[in-house]
């Protein structure tokens, strides 16, 4: 007969304790490795036959924030692709880079509002490699609202 | 066994462990003061000159929004101050707090005005409570919430506390000092929230309120170009139970796709939705239900002189007057009425709608729908065609033109849906970085929907007048954005 004990406070508090050292370590791991592109991916380019994904795909903002975007360029077998000419086109403010040819796969830049308005919109910012284009959509929301 | 004392001091090991471990593991020093704290906000001066109808006590907390015959000239300016502090030990987790001193006001045409949310405050300096000069009583908490990544499920975060909340269709504005959490994901291609509010909670207010706001949304990235999106939102409106016997209810379902189309000219930003509203017992006017669509398209072109847009609303509505809708022998029967709160065009017009030149809701747009407001085209709907326009004629110095019409999906007692037409132009100046300045004005030529409709007076019952004025209006901000 299998008789049914409580856990003890202690050890249940030990367990929860562990379990948040285990995320915590987790998380740590994970933020060491960068950011790694996920999501769906777009191409293959022409004539490069390069494949490209963008990082984050959603993205909502205060006009006072600047966020970082990552694009990633790979081959059809995912591996990073290097010095390959990435372009961006955003419909306001800037986007700047601190180059714009991929290191280790990528190309991050930092996108800056128009200055003026926190009015809610819909700012867009278009990546393009060779022939391919992707369009991250930018929610600019009053900064109030923090959506 | 372990002792009480034995047991303490374990627990306050691990508690303390617990703490280096954290910061450890995010690779920060246990108290970086100087490194967490993050400090910004902006300030604004504002003017208004307009012979729209001011706020009156009759209005139940309204700012007007209505053509009144031979009206008098309203003018005032106000200045605000939003300061933040956004403490963030990491990335991970971050203590939000806003406040708002203001808005202090000055002048107007009126004995009473309103703030930015139709709450009646006299004109003359009080802003939200305090005197001019007077101590801090016209101090405001905006925003205090806490937001941390959830453990385990990537992607995941949650908020906590008082903050905003604006739809993505920018009707439902639950801006911008409600309590509530929301939980939101975003990862891939995916991203969504849930969001529960509770708001109007107390007699903080005239016309404080009781209700429950719960609201669901999530984005989907379909293609290279295009994102899809859908949204739910269910309001339990507890304090207007009053006489109905039953809590009244409203709830939107809608979907919108946004999408960025390549064209021989240019890029063409395409923006398509549609909303159903379905409720009953309607802030407690009504018994019977309200059911109404809400469509929206939009195009907007970027040349390289400019960017042309056009966009078509409609909103459906129903026949007749406000006192045949809500009362007598059609008070249990179902109205085919688009029901919600504001209706903003950001891009749009000033008066029909909630503008760019003052950002404010100082025009038809101004009201709740409790009163006699024409926010959506009222009970009666809206049919919305608008043309708009910009010009960077500087570098540092854009212009932008609107034309709208305005016409009113249903008649109203009269048999009318001639609303109007109106003409908006204004200019952005961008003096010094994050200081600019933003003058415009706007017209509105009124239809006939307007003469002796008795939905047009600060009751929503009163005779309305035969011969309503053309409504114009003239903005003035300078603000500064810092941090």
């Amino acid at each position: 007969m299998i008789s049914a004990k409580p856990l003890s406070p202690f050890v249940a508090g030990m367990l929860v304790c562990l379990a948040w050292l285990a995320w915590s370590a987790a998380l740590s791991t994970s933020q060491g490795r960068g950011p790694q592109p996920e999501g769906q991916r777009y191409g293959p380019t022409t004539p490069g036959g390069y494949y490209v994904r963008v990082q984050p795909r959603a993205l909502t903002m205060a006009h006072n924030q600047q966020p970082q975007l990552t694009v990633a360029v790979e081959d059809a077998a995912g591996h990073p692709v290097e010095d390959v000419l990435v372009t961006f086109t955003p419909s306001e403010g800037t986007f700047t880079t601190g180059s714009s040819r991929t290191r280790g796969g990528t190309v991050v830049g930092t996108f800056v509002v128009s200055p003026g308005s926190d009015n809610p919109r819909t700012a867009f910012l278009v990546a393009a490699v060779e022939n391919v284009e992707v369009t991250i959509f930018i929610d600019i929301v009053p900064v109030v609202f923090q959506r | 066994m372990i002792t009480g004392k034995t047991y303490f001091i374990v627990v306050l090991c691990l508690v303390c462990g617990l703490l280096v471990s954290q910061a450890w593991c995010q690779s920060l020093s246990l108290f970086p003061k100087e490194e967490i704290l993050l400090v910004g906000g902006d300030f604004r001066i504002r003017s208004i000159t307009s012979n729209i109808a001011g706020a009156d006590l009759l209005g139940g907390g309204e700012s007007g929004g209505f053509p009144t015959q031979d009206g008098a000239t309203k003018a005032f300016f106000d200045t605000r101050l939003r300061l933040y502090w956004d403490f963030r030990p990491s990335d991970l987790l971050r203590v939000h707090y806003r406040m708002e001193i203001g808005d202090v006001r000055y002048g107007g045409g009126n004995e009473n005005g309103s703030d930015v949310t139709g709450n009646l405050v006299p004109v003359i300096g009080p802003g939200s409570g305090g005197g001019v000069g007077a101590d801090g009583v016209n101090v405001e908490t905006k925003n205090m919430f806490v937001e941390f990544a959830m453990p385990f499920v990537p992607g995941l975060s949650f908020r906590g506390g008082i903050f905003g909340y604006g739809d993505r269709y920018d009707f439902n504005i639950l801006a911008d000092d409600f309590a509530g959490f929301q939980l939101l994901y975003q990862r891939g291609d995916v991203a969504a929230h849930f969001v529960y509010f509770k708001f109007f909670e107390g007699a903080t207010r005239d016309n404080a309120d009781d209700s429950d706001w719960f609201g669901i949304d999530g984005q989907l990235q379909i293609s290279a170009t295009t994102r899809a999106a859908a949204t739910f939102y269910y309001w339990l409106d507890q304090e207007h139970k009053g006489t109905l016997g039953f809590t009244p209810y409203q709830y939107w379902f809608g979907g919108k796709v946004t999408s960025l189309l390549a064209s021989k000219y240019g890029p063409i930003e395409i923006n398509g939705y549609g909303i159903y509203n379905h409720g009953e017992g309607y802030f407690g006017r009504r018994h019977g239900s309200n059911s109404g669509f809400n469509f929206s398209l939009s195009g907007d072109m970027s040349l390289n002189f400019g960017i042309l847009g056009l966009q078509i609303q409609y909103i459906t509505g129903a026949k007749g007057s406000k006192v045949q809708l809500e009362g007598g022998s059609k008070d249990q029967k179902s109205i085919n009425s688009w029901l919600s709160y504001y209706n903003n065009m950001y891009q749009g017009p000033e008066i029909i709608s909630r503008g760019p030149i003052i950002d404010v809701g100082d025009g038809f747009n101004s009201k709740w729908g409790t009163g006699n407001g024409f926010f959506n085209g009222d009970y009666n709907g809206r049919l919305f065609l608008i043309a708009r326009s910009s010009f960077p004629v500087l570098s540092t110095v854009s212009l932008h033109v609107v034309g709208a019409y305005d016409r009113a999906a249903a008649s109203n007692a009269n048999g009318n849906y001639n609303r109007g037409v109106e003409f908006d132009v204004w200019a952005q100046w961008n003096i010094l970085p994050k200081l600019w300045f933003r003058f415009g004005g706007g017209y509105y030529l009124t239809g006939d929907w307007w003469k002796n409709n008795t939905d047009a007076s600060f009751t929503g019952r009163g005779p309305g007048v035969p011969h309503p004025d053309n409504v114009w209006q003239f903005g003035t901000r300078l603000q500064y954005d810092f941090g």
